[in-house]
């Protein structure tokens, strides 16, 4: 009632520091800078740098717990008792280590699948390895989780929960098809004793991963950013290349693009160009959704958390979120995996299942979600519902284990 | 003409500052690539990563 419902002056609570962005844009008024540089360094490099450094206070907090579990020993255990749970899914407990790495990256969690003798597990293993959220993926959960809704910790946490269930599915599903049937191979390790784990190495490690998270932010990132700023403010109007205001960035060269894709995930329920192509961007990186985001949505009236809760509904927002986190990995990833499976064919089946089964669900968690919500679409109800009825059948087929010889062999 | 580049001298300071930082990152890019390091990983230091064998088999290659 103090200021009769009108928002706090920060400056009663002391010495107000502005913040960079408002520093930034004194300097470039200062120095007379025309209008498309400033739009660059504001709404581009500061909006989509900016947007994902954001998340480096909650990346170090996660990053020092996580080495506080794999410096006591707890993450070998964990391992060790899941071996138990993956083994029913026909996974062994040798898969979970790539996936327990997979959560810092999931490019040595794919090149851990090596340990693997088996090479149909091995090929399931660096199929399912990726949907484990990676540390890139974090600044992403925790946008929407922000931004759509309302900072739950759930989403976070349902994150991780969504890719081991991704995991245990992918796992049932793919055992009981031909490429993939056998026993899964046993799994021997020796575990360390449990210890209280030093300061300094607990530090050291958060400290390396953070940095690093950093200077992705301020060499790969940027640059998408910088790309993505230009292919977003640029465009044809009446026939002439010029740069476009706040209000016709809908005709920039960037919406064109995305406008061709969109319709690819409009059953997902987000069918605008914006999240499009962040979903095509995160390809480079998975942290590069978040500076699109920045960029796309950041620099006019309302911030980029705003602009994303008025677009996106908690269902869309959801079905977004699933999408990102389980489709294909970013292109390094890729890479990986067609490494491990030295084969251009399992590398493209691979991709080709992980972007499937995210669409699937995506298209499940929306149509399902929207019949809840009032927005029925009957069609997509009813594809939804058929693809449900099929997995289930997939995931309680009974296991058959082959007994008989089917392929044509020469004997000489 | 001399007026000209005066009164745009900041633009032409903040173009040159941008131009040497996207070089540099670009720079820095290729060279990471050119000794089999990921551009993109995001796994921390690789000294200490198990796994750094696999991902770097270039680099252990040389030594």
């Amino acid at each position: 009632m103090k200021n009769e419902g009108k928002a706090d002056d920060p400056a009663e609570f002391g010495i107000w520091v502005p913040g960079i962005p408002a520093i930034v844009e004194g300097w470039l008024e200062a120095a007379n800078s025309p209008e498309w540089l400033s739009g660059l360094i504001l709404d581009g490099i500061i909006g989509g740098v900016g947007a994902v450094l954001g998340f480096v206070p909650q990346m170090l907090v996660l990053f020092l717990l996580l080495a506080f579990l794999e410096a006591c020993g707890y993450m070998a255990r964990i391992a060790f008792v899941l071996d138990r749970i993956f083994r029913r899914f026909g996974l062994s407990g040798k898969s979970f280590i790539p996936i327990l790495i997979g959560t810092g990256c999931g490019i040595p969690g794919i090149m851990a699948s090596r340990t693997i003798e088996n090479e149909r597990d091995r090929r399931m293993t660096i199929m399912t390895t990726t949907f484990i959220p990676c540390g890139a993926k974090i600044p992403f959960i925790a946008m929407i989780a922000g931004a759509i809704f309302g900072g739950s910790p759930w989403v976070s946490t349902g994150a991780y929960f969504i890719g081991m269930a991704a995991i245990i599915i992918s796992g049932i599903m793919l055992k009981k098809t031909k490429p993939f049937a056998g026993e899964p191979a046993p799994f021997v390790m020796e575990l360390p004793a449990y210890h209280m784990p030093t300061l300094g190495n607990v530090l050291r490690s958060m400290w390396e991963r953070g940095w690093s998270f950093i200077k992705k932010a301020g060499t790969i990132i940027l640059l998408s950013t910088i790309v993505l700023w230009f292919l977003s403010r640029f465009g044809f109007v009446d026939g002439s290349f010029t740069m476009l205001g706040e209000d016709e960035i809908g005709k920039s060269m960037l919406a064109v693009f995305g406008n061709g894709i969109s319709w690819l995930f409009a059953p997902l329920g987000w069918g605008n160009w914006q999240a499009a192509v962040a979903s095509i961007t995160g390809l480079i990186a998975k942290e590069n959704i978040v500076g699109t985001m920045g960029v796309l949505y950041g620099g006019g009236e309302l911030s980029t958390w705003a602009t994303l809760a008025s677009v996106f509904t908690g269902v869309t927002g959801f079905s977004f979120l699933v999408f990102n986190l389980l489709c294909a990995p970013c292109f390094a990833a890729m890479g990986a995996i067609k490494r491990e499976m030295n084969s251009a064919k399992w590398t493209a089946f691979a991709i080709a299942y992980q972007c499937g089964f995210a669409y699937v669900i995506a298209l499940c968690i929306n149509q399902i979600g929207g019949a809840c919500t009032g927005n029925l679409n009957i069609i997509g109800l009813i594809k939804s519902i058929l693809l449900i009825v099929g997995m289930l059948f997939m995931l309680f087929k009974p296991y058959k284990e082959a007994d008989k010889l089917t392929k044509k062999v020469k004997v000489k | 003409m001399l007026g000209w580049i005066a009164s745009n001298i900041g633009t032409f300071i903040i173009c040159a500052v941008l131009i040497a930082i996207v070089s540099a990152i670009i720079v820095c890019m290729i060279r990471k690539k050119k000794q089999g390091r990921s551009v993109v990983c995001n796994c921390g230091n690789c000294k200490t990563c198990a796994m750094s064998g696999s991902c770097h088999n270039k680099i252990s290659n040389m030594s």
